[in-house]
């Protein structure tokens, strides 16, 4: 066997390879969506699929060369392969138009004139644009700076703490409170916090603080069985080692004395607590709704800081309604009984049962096998209800996390709507 | 069949390297222009940039299909070509890459301009690489030997 003839081989090796791996990433994601391996693989193929399709373009284009140049239907079958993984990978920007409609009608319909009449001229000007998912949303880094990890809190066991996004100037600036996801038991601030959209920000005059507050220990999860070994191995790689495992509770509790202590410290750090924005994104989206709806509920009395008012709330994806299971059973663990822990943890119960309800924006993919999409269209529904305002942002095909890579639709798009949200609480 | 005969004439594959040279050439000058931040810029830009990189794998498509493989200059062509398309794959990845790193850098206080910097290196190389190829194709037309035409 010759020289070329061995590379023949492994070239078709490599293409054969390519095109069942990205076939098998294109079946996992649109009809596996509500499985593990969906979850995972909805997070990554709307970063990968529209500039991987050249690749495996081209790798069918070689097993055609190669293998069916006489079989008809052997090309047609790599044809028609190729073609269902290119529709899959452009299908959701073609409904990004329908998707951002939608979401104008909503904040046309909330604000009215005052959103079309809003000044735009230091936002995002386009909802989606092809040139920044190429080279990436332009961040002014000059008008910000950064300190990271200063420490809040020390309970004797484990020391907490965040990293400060500063815009230029003395402020008082508006206030964003930035909380990482995880599923409760991983995750971090900064690289675990979608650092582009807390640069963004600062970038445009918001101050950042971006917090860690403690995670269950997932080894403790037993009867999750092989979950909890995935996380235990997630859990090592992106999550500060704490000694001790905080459940839900405690990790509210955490967030709420950084309040106080933000409160303390308001002048120093340039902090504006009358205006402040709670942003959460899975887990942390969870908590960022119980901080909104919390905050002034007597059931959390006597935690947050007394001065600050939560301007709106700004949920990605988050869980609003905690059904019962073994894993919450754990992590709600607390100061009342099981039940009613649910209940106080739960967005859907606090909307009904607080007086202090800010403006809400929820941003999620319509295949987010995590988190309900339904279920949380149904919470935007009892909000209104409630005539309380809460925006829907829907990102086309956007998974779970769809906003990992913060230049892809998803990223652009929730930013393009928060940013016109967050000013129009702020007055225009 | 007659109707895709043109597809494999001189003419056509002549004027088609004349399309494709320009799309590849405008691409690049308005993505330049793009970096001032005017959104119609952009918006042209990335129209450009969604046209010429399918225009580009069809012109080394029709070059594998045209060029004479009995031929030392025909051969050197398919080399290029090759490396075009390898050089195109892994500029596309490696911008991919590039922003997902740039995404989840655990380092809050280091600058994100290296990222952008590198897509642009990415995206440059992979525009020239595409303007080498349709000129080099254009220069050596005129060498019969080199190509299989119809007419």
């Amino acid at each position: 066997m010759t020289i070329r003839r061995i590379l023949r081989y492994l070239l078709l090796f490599f293409c054969y390879s390519n095109l069942a791996l990205f076939l098998f990433l294109t079946i996992i994601y649109v009809f596996f969506d509500s499985t593990f391996i969906g979850f995972v693989v909805g997070i990554i193929y709307p970063m990968i699929a529209p500039l991987s399709c050249l690749i495996y373009i081209v790798s069918g284009i070689i097993i055609i060369r190669f293998s069916f140049m006489k079989s008809r239907l052997g090309a047609l079958t790599v044809i028609i392969i190729v073609a269902f993984m290119l529709i899959v990978t452009f299908i959701p920007y073609t409904m990004i138009p329908y998707r951002a409609s939608d979401a104008d009608n909503q904040l046309f319909q909330t604000y009215g004139t005052a959103y079309t009449n809003l000044d735009t001229a230091n936002m995002r000007p386009a909802v989606f644009s092809i040139y920044d998912s190429f080279f990436g949303v332009p961040i002014d880094e000059g008008k910000f700076s950064v300190e990271s990890n200063i420490r809040y809190l020390n309970n004797g066991n484990d020391s907490f703490y965040f990293d400060w996004y500063k815009p230029l100037g003395e402020g008082p600036f508006p206030v964003i409170i930035a909380i990482h996801g995880g599923g409760w038991v991983i995750g971090d601030k900064a690289g675990g916090n979608m650092l582009l959209f807390n640069k963004y920000f600062a970038s445009k005059g918001y101050v950042v603080f971006d917090l860690q507050y403690g995670v269950y220990n997932a080894s403790d999860l037993t009867e999750m069985g092989d979950f909890s070994k995935v996380f235990s191995v997630i859990s090592s790689l992106i999550t500060p080692n704490y000694n001790l495992s905080y459940t839900i509770q405690q990790q509210l509790e955490n967030i709420a004395y950084f309040t106080k202590v933000l409160e303390a410290n308001r002048t120093k750090y340039y902090a504006d607590l009358n205006q402040t924005f709670i942003v959460g994104r899975s887990a942390g989206g969870h908590m960022a709704s119980i901080v909104t709806l919390g905050y002034k509920n007597p059931l959390f009395a006597g935690n947050f800081s007394s001065l600050m008012n939560i301007t709106a709330g700004i949920w990605f994806y988050p869980p609003t309604n905690l059904t019962k299971s073994a894993f919450f059973d754990k992590l709600l663990v607390g100061s009342l009984p099981l039940d009613f822990q649910y209940k106080k943890f739960s967005a859907s119960f606090l909307i009904k049962n607080s007086t202090v309800v800010p403006p809400i924006m929820m941003v999620m993919g319509d295949k987010d096998g995590v988190v309900g999409y339904q279920t949380n269209l149904e919470f935007q529904a009892s909000a209104k209800s409630l005539n309380k305002t809460c925006i829907f942002v829907t990102i086309p095909w956007g998974g779970h996390a769809f906003d990992l890579d913060f230049q892809t639709y998803g990223g652009q798009m929730s930013t393009y709507y928060i940013e016109r949200f967050m000013a129009l609480e702020l007055g225009g | 069949m007659m109707t895709l005969e043109f597809l494999k004439s001189k003419k056509f594959f002549s004027d088609y390297l004349l399309i494709t040279t320009i799309a590849l050439i405008l691409t690049l000058v308005f993505n330049a222009l793009g970096l001032v931040g005017d959104l119609t810029l952009q918006t042209i830009a990335g129209i450009l940039t969604v046209i010429t990189i399918p225009l580009l794998v069809i012109l080394v498509l029709l070059i594998f299909s045209r060029a004479n493989r009995s031929d030392d200059l025909g051969r050197k062509i398919i080399r290029l070509n090759y490396l075009t398309i390898i050089v195109l794959c892994l500029c596309l990845a490696f911008i991919m890459l590039a922003s997902m790193i740039n995404s989840i850098n655990p380092d809050p206080t280091s600058p994100g301009i290296f990222g952008r910097l590198l897509a642009v290196y990415l995206f440059v190389t992979c525009i020239g690489f595409g303007i080498c190829l349709s000129q080099v194709c254009r220069l050596t037309l005129g060498i019969e030997r080199a190509w299989l035409f119809t007419k």
